[in-house]
């Protein structure tokens, strides 16, 4: 019988293609899964086969990502050690698209381009021109802020990027109204600590909007919480009240603390 | 069915007898240094980058050093029989090929265990002398402070704890265990039929390579639409068929970067790991069976 | 019920047309390693397998075990066909010029062995010592074989081969590469095994040897067998009479000479010993002498 002599065959083609069509499923279903857990931030394309040349390359199609982005890291401290700010902030960008994951790369990298780079272009004694000193300032400070932003979009359970995000709005840019924003968000993420809750207050008090941060003072003092746990910080709340109930003239009648 | 797992646990044991003798184990003292250097070397940077260094730098040494063996002493394990002509000896005792091959693949497992396990400890016992100088230097450096510096420091020495003492690195070291099970069972299968070790070295590495290609290959063939031709569409559904999915092990960098993996993830990773293995063993005893020795 | 056709347990060793074919690789021959054998090796007796470099015994001993698949034909082993595991638990095989593990010592090489038979325990170790005696390594048991002497690699390779006690043992020339005395060691120890009632298959070039053990040989030549038998029957001239006298005179031999002459006899040399291997052994495989002669081509055995 001719079966018989290609009987391994056979089996062979049998076990693969019945395995195949498993393998497939299941692989799309780890996919899929990943996608929720919100893995793979990046895809494999020219741009970053040409930025991480063949050794980086070989390395990430050898599974050693984190490795990768870790040398690729090494370098953004290295260039922003030497000043070059363009290469920082690529390298930023490198690192931060292989491991949206990692916050301390969003975190830092905003940092080193929005405070670094800004107060050292500002500072540059080469530059004669104050204006052409500051704009050039300016741009380093909104590329730390699209970064926060970037980070932030990838990272919605990460309270640090949000933080960092209010103290450049409040510090670099004095927009109170979006640091006040960019406070809330981060209080909002579960886990973050209960001392954020308290900053959009702060933030809108510096915009001069004393009404709407006697709101957020108000809506927290309200919550069903115990008043005596120290972390919440109650007694700064109860003065923040205070204050702004006597400044805006508040009727005794509608205050908290008559 | 008991004598069989009795001769298979002979073999297995003669083969990790074997790689230990032959100071396979010699890899750790390059393990320790790197995971020592990698340790402490960048004490200048914030305490988050300093353990992913770490984590990333000797969990990726471990990957390294167990591919090489994975690699290395697998592709030679029957060439080296078969060139000794020890099969002979083996296989002319009441010995099926297919416990030969499972009892090497069982050594070499063996093999990969010890060397993981021992890695590991070394990395643990590294880890957590960091952890105690860290904590020593916060407590040193709050000494005599304001109670707010105190609070950081408190916080500080939290998080020094929780990067430590991750209980997601076994998860990590668990997937780099299946990820090398999965590439001595590929460089066994492909020596079953290879005529040469550097043949299945060569192919192997190959098949690693692509495996981290292959999730672009499967959407390419279950997404692509016209543009794709014919030819290229067989081509990336064989693909797709035959080589596994190696991406599903980034998922270790995911764990070391912080993302939170569910330990059901880690299963379902590790099940598809196992069947494929038992996959892989089925062909490679077939291939194996019909060999001329 | 047995039919002519079913394979005898009683049999040692039963082989039906056993053929071997190699293609070989950029030509389009193929090397016909073991042509058509046929051969019975009968419980109990030492069989020597006799024949020129290869000639295909090697490759007939691989077969037996399955290590390598017959292009055609079937094999046995005390009923069992070759390629089950119940035919392998009754053979000890010592391969040619063997190599074990040479990161192991002698014990633990026999320890090895003794488990993939799966033997354990005192048994095992009882088994150990007796073999280590019997094939005189006891200065070899605790060296790496890394360490050992040929003819040591020898010794230890008879003593895996014998570990499970098997009924039927295949030894690839076994005193390749080992000193007159230890060859002779050897020799005893076959006839040791065929006394202990082991059957022995074993190959050599060492026709002396041969001569001195074995029950029955076969010949084979560019993979065919030329002939198989008892010494005995292959080694007596039929046509022929010797006779051996002492303190003959030569006027007295002389007169016995004259009388065979004057009773029909003829051609008669006193001395003449009896045909040995050597003799034989050259006459069936005379190629060699053959290929000696200018423009004749050495025959072999690819078509
Ligand atoms: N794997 C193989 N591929 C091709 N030809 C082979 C192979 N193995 C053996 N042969 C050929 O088969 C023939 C018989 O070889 P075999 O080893 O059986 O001879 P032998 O009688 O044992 O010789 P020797 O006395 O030298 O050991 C030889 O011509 C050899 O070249
Ligand atoms: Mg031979």
């Amino acid at each position: 019988m001719n079966w018989y002599r290609h009987r391994t065959a056979i089996w062979l083609a049998l076990i693969l293609a019945a395995w195949g069509t498993l393998k497939v499923c299941w692989e799309q279903g780890i996919e899929r899964r990943e996608a929720e857990l919100r893995f793979h931030g990046y895809t494999i394309n020219r741009d970053l086969r040409d930025q991480l040349g063949q050794g980086m390359m070989l390395g990430l199609l050898s599974g050693f990502r984190g490795v990768v982005a870790d040398f690729v890291w090494l370098m953004v401290t290295n260039s922003w050690q030497d000043k070059q700010w363009f290469r920082v902030k690529s390298m930023v960008d490198l690192s931060t698209t292989l491991q949206p994951r990692f916050i301390p790369f969003w975190d830092l990298g905003g940092w080193h381009l929005a405070w670094n780079a800004s107060v050292d272009r500002r500072n540059n004694r080469d530059e004669p021109n104050e204006l052409r000193r500051l704009k050039e300032e300016r741009y380093w400070i909104n590329e730390g802020k699209k970064i926060y932003e970037r980070g932030a979009e990838n990272n919605p359970d990460s309270f640090e990027i949000w933080r960092s995000l209010g103290l450049l709005n409040d510090q670099k840019l004095h927009d109170y109204r979006a640091a006040a924003e960019a406070y809330a968000h981060a209080a909002a993420v579960p886990g973050a600590p209960v001392f954020l809750e308290r900053f959009p207050g702060y933030m809108l008090e510096k915009a001069g909007d004393d009404a709407a941060a006697l709101e957020v003072y108000k809506r927290l003092w309200y919550l069903p919480r115990d008043h005596k746990v120290p972390q919440f910080g109650y007694d700064k709340v109860e003065e923040r009240i205070r204050a702004l109930e006597a400044k805006l003239k508040v009727p005794r009648e509608k205050r908290v603390f008559p | 069915m008991f004598e069989s797992l009795f001769r298979i646990r002979a073999i297995a044991r003669n083969t990790l007898t074997e790689a230990l003798r032959q100071k396979v184990l010699n890899i750790l003292l390059l393990f320790g240094v790197i995971a020592i250097v990698s340790g402490f070397l960048f004490a200048n940077f914030t305490l988050a980058e300093q353990f992913k260094f770490l984590k990333d730098f000797s969990i990726g040494a471990m990957s390294v050093f167990g591919l090489l063996i994975a690699l290395m002493g697998t592709a030679q394990l029957l060439p080296n029989e078969i060139e000794n002509r020890t099969i002979y000896t083996i296989l002319a005792k009441p010995v099926r090929r297919s416990e030969f091959l499972i009892g090497k693949y069982c050594g070499m497992l063996a093999l990969l265990a010890t060397t993981m396990l021992l890695m590991s400890i070394v990395f643990v016992g590294v880890i957590l002398t960091k952890e105690r100088l860290m904590i020593n230097a916060e407590l040193r450096d709050a000494q005599g402070t304001n109670a707010e510096m105190q609070a950081m420091a408190n916080e500080n020495i939290k998080q020094i704890h929780k990067e430590a003492r991750d209980p997601r690195l076994i998860q990590a070291i668990l997937l780099t265990y299946a990820k090398l099970a999965v590439v001595a069972g590929l460089a066994l299968l492909i020596s079953t039929f290879a005529t040469s070790a550097i043949f299945t070295v060569a192919t192997t590495f190959m098949v690693y390579i692509i495996g981290h290609l292959e999730s672009v290959a499967r959407a390419a063939w279950l997404t692509g639409g016209s543009e794709v031709n014919f030819a290229a569409k067989i081509f990336l559904g064989v693909l797709s068929f035959l080589v596994p999915d190696m991406n599903i092990y980034n998922v270790i960098d995911e764990i070391i970067a912080g993302s939170a993996v569910p330990w059901s993830h880690t299963l379902n990773v590790l099940s598809y790991t196992g069947i494929f293995l038992l996959i892989l063993m089925s062909v490679a005893i077939l291939i194996f069976n019909e060999r001329e020795l | 019920m047995s039919t002519p056709d079913s394979p005898k347990a009683d049999l040692a060793v039963e082989i039906r047309s056993l053929t071997k074919r190699y293609a070989l690789p950029w030509k389009r021959k193929v090397l016909v390693a073991v042509d058509q054998l046929n051969l019975t090796v009968r419980r109990g007796e030492v069989f020597g397998l006799l024949g020129p470099n290869g000639s295909g015994k090697s490759t007939t001993l691989k077969m037996l075990l399955s290590l390598i698949k017959p292009s055609e034909g079937e094999a046995w082993i005390f009923g069992q066909p070759v390629d089950t595991i119940e035919a392998r638990r009754t053979v000890g095989f010592l391969p040619e010029n063997p190599y074990f593990y040479k990161f192991l010592n002698g014990d633990e090489t026999l320890r090895f062995y003794g488990g993939l038979a799966g033997m354990q325990g005192i048994a095992l170790d009882n088994k150990i010592e007796e073999l280590i005696k019997l094939v005189g390594l006891e200065n070899g048991r605790d060296r790496p074989l890394s360490a050992y002497s040929k003819g040591m690699l020898q010794r230890i390779g008879l003593a895996q081969a014998l570990i499970h006690d098997p009924e039927l043992l295949f030894l690839d020339e076994p005193t390749a590469g080992v000193d007159p005395i230890g060859s002779r060691e050897i020799r005893d120890l076959i006839v040791r095994l065929r006394d202990m009632g082991k059957t022995v298959v074993f190959s050599s070039h060492l026709l002396e040897q041969v001569q001195e053990v074995a029950d029955r040989v076969a010949i084979m030549s560019l993979g065919k067998k030329m002939v198989e038998g008892s010494l005995d029957e292959l080694l007596t001239v039929q046509d022929r009479t010797q006779f051996i006298a002492q303190d003959l005179s030569p006027a007295a031999q002389e007169e016995v000479r004259k009388l065979i002459e004057q009773r029909g006899g003829r051609n008669v040399s006193v001395s003449s010993p009896k045909l040995s291997l050597e003799q034989l052994f050259l006459k069936t495989v005379e190629y060699e002498r053959a290929a000696q002669q200018p423009g004749v081509a050495k025959p072999t055995n690819e078509r």
